[in-house]
């Protein structure tokens, strides 16, 4: 197996082993990036000299004494809306360019801390909000949308030039795009990890997480990261759990329920992938039985719309008077809209959302998790845009935690998803029916080296 | 701007457009009309439960408020 077709937790094992070191990874990790990036158009800026500087230091550290820390050597691609210190974040606006971060984001602080070698910046939509596509491809038909708004962070990934990529969700920006590209993707709880120095979107929903190709993986990069950090007011206090070892011990014969609003919404092509998906977790051992949303589903996504796009007003309604000019034109219509609309009906949409949040978490009473299509649809062409949240949001206005895994290919070679939901700070038993979904799913072919 | 719970979801899109600033010209209309769309849909669907306190919420000073 080639060094850039290694999950993390293979590449950790592999350099605690010294079966490579890191300055090798790293500098497989670049050819491949050489080679495909022509095509995939993934990276925002690749930082070529720092990360082979820090990964001559840990090869010379690995001679000497062996670290134990958990992404020791890991590289990593990092969604150009987080802070890295000395490379710019660009946000996709072009006054941003050139403007150099002089701190790390809090979770490129922990991501460091325990070993990361911060491999570039990945493309995302403007300001991780905009509708237009980006220049990012999706690897598996390149007139396809990776998805956004973590595009680059989903197309690296699933064109295995980086086994990992950040990314944040404030709708469905990191399991779309996930899903979109077959890979999978992990956003946890509101407050699990931190937003110190991101560029805001909405502050009611924005989530940190992860884009990468296993479920042991997200696990042992979430333990990585999710802790508390007084810098980010959302913060949660709530310690890290044994995630790692709860991806180790699969869940099997779980009982979950089969989210109905999704399946009666979902394009025909995605709802016979996930027919087909449940079916062989059922013939595997999984109870399924279908459940449906206690509130009705247009409510919850208008409800998330009105206090994202207010919020989102607020974040950007001095510099967009200086330099709207710059910013694209459906973010620009957002922004004003978000303006005008009465105060009443945001302090009325976080209203509901209270209330809701206790019917939907009873939907949890008996199961071990939810399971639905992670998309409506298989990745649309690019000049529509970078696709349909609405299956994303209905968590992400929770805060509820989530994972997609590829269920497959459609007859066009294109991928699709499955998204298991948890309630709240549920995550350690997500990841042990994610384990096992994912041993009865199989693995993935490579996108862009498959026949 | 004038927006009452009682509106249609057509009059509600028109106040957006009638009260939103339009930086984009004529030629960039259509976002504006189409984020309009989204918000009227939104306002519409969340003004079907109603504004008044909930039953789990605590009771406000001076009794239920009239409808």
């Amino acid at each position: 197996m080639k060094l850039h077709d290694l999950t993390v937790t293979q590449t950790a094992a592999g350099l605690r082993k010294g079966e490579f070191s890191p300055v090798e990874l790293v500098e497989a990790l670049l050819a491949r990036i050489a080679e495909t990036e022509p095509d995939v158009e993934a990276w925002e800026v690749v930082d070529a000299d720092g990360a082979l500087r820090a990964a001559r230091w840990m090869t010379e550290r690995m001679r000497e004494r062996p670290s134990r820390r958990s992404l020791w050597g890991i590289p990593i691609g990092i969604k150009d809306i987080f802070d890295v210190k000395g490379l710019p974040t660009s946000a996709g606006f072009e006054p941003y360019r050139g403007k150099v971060a002089g701190e790390d984001a809090g979770m490129v602080t922990q991501l460091r801390e325990a070993g990361a070698i911060v491999l570039g910046k990945t493309v995302t939509v403007q300001f991780a909000t905009a509708l237009d596509s980006p220049k990012a491809c999706n690897p598996w038909d390149l007139s396809r949308t990776p998805g956004g708004s973590s595009s680059g962070s989903a197309a690296s990934v699933a064109a295995r030039q980086v086994a990992v990529a950040t990314g944040t969700q404030t709708g469905g920006s990191i399991l779309r795009p996930a899903a979109y590209c077959g890979v999978v993707g992990i956003k946890p709880t509101f407050g699990r990890i931190s937003r110190y120095k991101v560029v805001p979107v909405s502050w009611s929903f924005d989530h940190p997480g992860f884009l990468l190709r296993s479920v042991a993986d997200a696990a042992l990069m979430l333990e990585a990261v999710a802790m508390h950090d007084p810098r980010d007011p959302f913060s949660a206090v709530q310690e890290a759990e044994d995630f790692v070892g709860a991806a180790a011990s699969p869940l099997e014969a779980p009982e979950l329920g089969l989210v109905m609003d999704l399946m009666d919404r979902a394009e025909p092509p995605v709802r016979e992938a996930m027919e087909k998906a449940a079916t062989q977790l059922a013939k595997a051992g999984a109870r399924i039985r279908p459940i449906r949303l206690p509130v009705e589903m247009d409510r919850l996504l208008g409800a998330h719309f009105l206090i994202r796009v207010t919020e989102a007003a607020a974040v950007h309604a001095v510099q967009h008077a200086a330099l709207g000019e710059h910013y694209e034109p459906n973010l620009r219509a957002n922004i004003e809209i978000g303006q005008v609309l009465p105060a009443w009906l945001n302090v009325h949409s976080a209203r509901l959302r209270r209330r809701y949040r206790a019917q939907m978490s009873d939907m949890f009473s008996g199961l071990d998790g939810l399971i639905a299509p992670t998309a409506s649809n298989l990745p649309p062409d690019r000049s529509t845009g970078v696709g349909d949240p609405s299956f994303q949001v209905i968590w992400s206005f929770f805060g509820m935690p989530n994972i997609t895994l590829p269920t497959g290919l459609s007859p066009e070679r294109l991928p699709h998803g499955m998204q298991i939901i948890a309630p709240c700070f549920g995550e350690a038993r997500m990841f042990r029916v994610a384990a096992w979904a994912e041993s009865v799913f199989g693995p993935m072919p490579s996108a862009l080296d498959a026949a | 701007m004038k927006m009452t719970p009682h509106m249609s979801r057509d009059e509600i899109q028109q106040a957006l457009l009638d009260a939103a600033h339009n930086p984009l010209g004529e030629g960039g209309r259509h976002h504006m009309v189409s984020v309009a769309a989204q918000a009227a849909r939104a306002i519409h669907s969340v003004l079907k439960e109603p504004l008044m306190p909930f039953s789990e919420e605590p009771e406000v000073a001076g009794g239920k408020i009239a409808p």
